[in-house]
């Protein structure tokens, strides 16, 4: 493994201290002058006409300041990309989910703006309502948007070599039906806003946000303002998970009301807000046809998904696109077809979560791919290494495998858990072991713009400050940068502070989702780093007398061979002083240079990214056959993150994604009814506790991805999307049963083990 | 969710708390730790004008143990102090290990036994044990006391057997049953902080001759409120357990028991749940009955 000073070392979280002594300061703590609370009503009905609103009442309670409907708002529609704009920020003439935002409240105390809630009037009409996506697809049913036949959101459809004759060519061929339902982001900072405008028609928002600039262009658009008249700043981000990228309710009513009220206003989501809009992950059903040699090896697959959008297209065709990317990897598939629907129903709306659209197939995948060695008598590990991509390979779809781990990955979690003494010994004992792989696009090409930029000014006493746009909401792209910046200038971490989350001050970033940020952001550092370096170096070489490419940064000093010529801050003095190029600014843009965006016209062909990480997993499962509860006991995991820029930060976003992957194969589910959230609360809606978290072992394989920032991949997704199909494999091993559908809780496992019993008996 | 207005009252003793309770009637609510009421008021499932707060009577903590009187715990003790009270742990184990076994430790510090007992609800876990245990409840009012048997406490969802103005002071646990055990198991998902899919209290008193002296058998969520399966205890008495009758005591259990089907769990798995938990719970109160002295 390569070494550097600062890269790869455990440094500690830049934002640590401020956290842990409670200093760091979330939207709801701040408090502007004349600032009121704002509250949002949302609609009681799944699909309705609104014949009136009455906000008479509301409006002359004692302390309201302002009420806004959707006739307040300009009637402009918001979305996440240009092809996904389909949504008033407040609805006007219908509502198609229970939640959807009405009307809201500006006023002096909360106590106030939630009784005016309570005082509007709202008149339904109410419509058929549909809420199964297939039922939604048929003739006849209820239409939710006017624009979309059959309820048909958005489709996608790959077609690459030739299935049936795959089919005819294979040795087994099984296919299965696989669901996971609607799953919380679950982060621990509601949604929340400040808004206010200035006398010049500018609004600032303050936001906990991962995607600070696409708010940006969203407020502009909606306003019919430029962008630089929207400021969006982000304070520190309790948590995002995907639920945190787009527009909604909480910035339109902020903006709204402060607007009405000539007024600062601040609206922060209740847990009920956040059941009933919070974007969750996208419910999924998944039809998997696979075709297999005797030997395991994979001929041909056919995927279809229908997932369930709700009433909004979102964050549009990524999802569906989504699912497929998780089809190409890990494994080979020579020859592969794609049938993925969006489509619209009266369920609130399915958006992206940590392994967006990509965790779902995995379970499916890696399911079906127990089911097919144990039919054909494989070991589990064994199929997986028959069917792993390689370093140098190019899936069907065009994504080019500059590097993988994934064999020395399985090879060394099937060592280190001790597969071999324990697969299909444990049964007696209630004991199982299962395998899981997973991999993921590191920034994957999904909207026009998604460049990074980063500025480096340089303080006079040679402190250095990092500009850029990356929201850090936890997972420590403030820390990263700061390393990445140190080890090209050959300074400590701590020389370098970083400035982020305001959209007037950094350069563009689209945002952190994607596993993009640390890839982007920080080669867009490193460019920037270097143009300072080269600002830096290049005079004092002349003043030395020795060529610019002789001269080295590190410990703080420039060395020429073994000789510290000055340190750091003396060249930085020297330059300063001695002529017009003294005031120090460098910049770095990025963006990867072999990357495609899928080709529609093409059967969505493309390198959608500049690498891939992979990972496997292994879980072991203690399982009580008489009530069905099941231990997750440990995790063994290997995977190919490249190279981890913070060894400790690489740790916290493999633990983080087991358990929350444990979450949604063992315990969460959004229960939705007719379109009413069943389990609005942390009680009913269960989140992984300390107590249920498994033993974890997790490795590294080295690869050193030659376009990553000193050769580092992803780390936050590609581990999150292989823990559901390892402890599903593991629960069948312990067990014998299959549950197709997440979560497998302990209710599905006795009903699969007595439904099995009776079918032994006759 | 915001917690509606209300009056904060402080009485300094329990007569004036009473009198407060009978003066207001069903504007009123005892206030212990507060862990059921308040959220129940945040959803405005209840929205009482008046909160009658027992914290501001000295003297109410207490977890004592006299010889003549049994196991007395006082109606602001809270489950964590149960869980931690060494004479808990020796006269009633069974009861600092259902304390450990609900919430969290934040929650345990304020919850109280009397008020998981007095929210009545289907999965109280406190009760079963109680109920095994024999447990009594001291009841204070503005006129006469009394000691209810906690047996006939649970009229309903949410619904006690206490009328106007009266108030639990304390939980009398009388002595355990020579030679008995007495075990809780709950079920949950999830391995901390949740409710119980279902519970089972049971204690068994063996005689000299190692048959079954005397059972019972007390359930949560099996049913609209906690409840005794009485059926499977007079299966169980006065015969010397064996696998065979265990099975058959359970199947009477599954039998007598009332679940329903809700977003948590279904009407049949949480039966089935009723004949695991009872059989194993019956197996392994026994074995402590075998292991206990006197
Ligand atoms: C996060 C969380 C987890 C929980 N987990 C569990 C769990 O695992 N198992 C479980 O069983 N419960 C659980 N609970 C529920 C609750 O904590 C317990 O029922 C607790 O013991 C209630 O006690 P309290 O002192 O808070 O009661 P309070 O909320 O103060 O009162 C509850 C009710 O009893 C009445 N009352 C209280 N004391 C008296 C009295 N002395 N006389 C007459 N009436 C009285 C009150 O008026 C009220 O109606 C949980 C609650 C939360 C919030």
């Amino acid at each position: 493994m390569q070494e550097y000073s600062v890269v790869g070392k455990r440094v500690p979280n830049v934002d640590s201290r401020v956290k842990v002594t409670g200093e760091a300061t979330y939207v709801d703590d701040l408090v502007l002058p004349g600032m009121l609370v704002g509250k949002v009503l949302r609609s009681t009905v799944a699909h309705a006409r609104i014949v009136s609103i009455d906000t008479s009442a509301a409006e002359k309670l004692p302390g309201v300041k302002a009420v806004v409907t959707g006739k307040d708002a300009p009637n402009v529609k918001v979305g996440w990309l240009r092809g996904s704009r389909d949504r008033l920020p407040l609805t006007r003439d219908k509502v198609r989910f229970i939640g959807e935002a009405i009307a809201a409240v500006a006023a002096m105390d909360e106590d106030t703006a939630e009784e005016a809630l309570g005082l509007i009037k709202v008149q339904y009409e109410e419509l058929p309502a549909v809420f199964d996506p297939v039922k939604a697809m048929k003739d006849g049913a209820p239409r939710i948007q006017d624009d979309a036949k059959n309820n048909i959101a958005l489709e996608r459809h790959w077609n690459y070599g030739d299935v049936e004759k795959g089919f005819r060519e294979s040795d087994y061929v099984r296919e299965d039906t696989f669901y996971t339902p609607s799953f919380l982001c679950g982060y621990m900072e509601p949604n929340a806003a400040v808004a206010q405008w200035d006398a010049n028609g500018k609004l600032t928002t303050w936001v906990s946000s991962q995607a600070p600039f696409f708010l940006r262009r969203e407020l502009s658009l909606l306003y019919s303002i430029p962008q630089g008249k929207v400021r969006v700043i982000n304070r520190f981000v309790g948590g995002g998970f995907g639920g945190k990228c787009e527009i909604c309710d909480v910035h339109v009513s902020a903006s709204l009301l402060a607007r009405k009220a000539g007024r600062p206003v601040k609206v922060v989501y209740t847990t009920e807000d956040e059941f009933a809009v919070q974007p969750r992950r996208i419910p999924s059903t998944m039809t998997l046809k696979t075709g297999v040699k005797k030997d395991g090896a994979i001929v041909a697959q056919t995927s279809s998904i229908v997932t369930d959008g709700g009433p909004y297209r979102s964050v549009g065709g990524v999802t569906i696109y989504n699912h497929g990317l998780a089809n190409m990897i890990p494994y080979r598939i020579p020859n592969f077809k794609f049938d993925a629907f969006r489509v619209f129903t009266n369920n609130q709306v399915g958006m992206a979560k940590r392994g967006h659209g990509q965790i779902q197939m995995r379970y499916a995948v890696e399911s079906q791919m127990d089911m097919i060695a144990e039919a054909l008598g494989i070991d589990p590990v064994d199929i997986r290494l028959k069917n792993a991509l390689k370093p140098g390979e190019v899936t069907v779809n065009g994504l080019r495998m500059r590097t993988s781990g994934l064999v020395e990955a399985i090879e060394g979690a099937a060592r280190r858990s001790g597969w071999k003494q324990k697969r299909g010994k444990g049964r007696a004992q209630g004991r199982g072991i299962g395998i899981s792989c997973g991999g993921f696009a590191c920034g994957p090409k999904i909207a026009s713009l998604t460049d990074s930029g980063a500025i480096i000014k340089v303080n006079e006493d040679a402190g250095i400050v990092v500009y850029t746009g990356a929201s850090d909401i936890g997972q420590g792209s403030n820390t990263v940068v700061t390393q990445v910046v140190a080890e090209v200038l050959g300074i400590g971490p701590e020389e370098i502070s970083v400035v982020t989350g305001d959209t007037d001050v950094t350069p563009f970033e689209p945002g952190t989702y994607g596993s993009r940020v640390s890839w982007y952001m920080c080669n867009a550092a490193i460019k920037a780093a270097e143009d300072l370096r080269r600002q830096i170096v290049e005079p004092v070489a002349s003043k030395l007398e020795v060529k610019p490419e002789e001269i080295v940064l590190r410990n703080g000093g420039l060395y020429v061979g073994e000789r510290r010529a000055m340190s750091f801050a003396e060249a930085v003095r020297a330059v300063q002083v001695s002529s017009e190029k003294g005031i120090l600014i460098a910049k770095g843009t990025y963006y990867p240079p072999d990357v495609e965006w899928p080709d529609p016209a093409n059967n969505y062909y493309g390198n959608i990214a500049g690498g891939y990480s992979f990972s496997a997993q292994i879980a072991e499962v203690e399982v009580d056959r008489e009530t069905g509860q099941v231990k997750l006991l440990k995790v063994t995991a290997g995977d190919d993150i490249g190279y981890p820029l913070n060894e400790m930060l690489a740790e916290g976003q493999a633990e983080g994604s087991i358990s929350m992957g444990q979450g949604e194969t063992m315990y969460e589910n959004i229960i939705v009814s007719n379109g009413r959230v069943m389990n609005p609360s942390l009680v009913d809606y269960k989140l992984p506790t300390v107590m249920d978290t498994p033993e974890m072992d997790v490795t590294h394989v080295i690869t050193n991805e030659p376009g990553g920032p000193f050769g580092a991949k992803e780390v936050g997704e590609g581990f999150i999307v292989s823990i559901p199909g390892a402890i599903a494999n593991a629960i069948h091993d312990a067990t014998g049963v299959w549950i197709k559908e997440l979560p497998i809780t302990p209710e599905k496992i006795v009903k699969a083990l007595e439904a099995k019993e009776k079918e032994g008996k006759s | 969710m915001r917690l509606p207005s209300f009056e904060y009252l402080e009485p300094k003793t329990i007569r004036e708390a009473c009198k407060l309770l009978a003066k207001y009637g069903p504007e009123a609510r005892v206030l212990a730790g507060g862990t059921d009421l308040l959220p129940k008021m945040k959803s405005k499932e209840i929205t009482p004008r008046y909160l009658i707060a027992l914290k501001s009577i000295e003297g109410l903590d207490y977890i004592d143990y006299q010889p003549g009187k049994g196991l007395r715990i006082g109606a602001l003790a809270t489950l964590e102090s149960v869980r931690n009270s060494p004479v808990v742990k020796e006269r009633c184990p069974v009861l600092g290990e259902t304390a450990s076994l609900m919430a969290s430790t934040q929650v345990r510090n304020l919850a109280t036994v009397a008020g998981n007992i007095c929210n009545a609800v289907p999965s109280a876990d406190m009760a079963p044990p109680l109920m095994v245990l024999g447990a009594k409840l001291r009841v204070s009012s503005p006129g006469k006391g009394r000691l209810a048997p906690i047996q006939d406490f649970f009229q309903g969802p949410g619904q006690t057997a206490l009328g106007a103005g009266e108030i639990v002071t304390e939980i009398v646990v009388p002595n355990p049953l020579p030679k008995s055990g007495s075990v809780y198991l709950k079920h949950t998902v999830r391995q901390a902080m949740d409710l119980a899919l279902l519970g089972a209290a049971t204690m068994v008193a063996l005689d000299g001759k190692g048959a079954c002296k005397d059972v019972r058998i007390a359930l949560a969520t099996a049913a609209p409120t906690p409840i005794r399966a009485l059926r499977a205890e007079e299966v169980l008495r006065g015969k010397v357990i064996d696998d065979a009758l265990l099975a058959e005591a359970s199947a009477a259990a599954v039998e007598e028991a009332r679940p329903r089907s809700s977003v948590r769990a279904s009407e049949s798995y949480r039966r089935k749940l009723v004949g695991v938990l009872v059989s194993r719970g019956i197996a392994q109160a026994m074995s402590r009955a075998r292991a206990a002295g006197r």
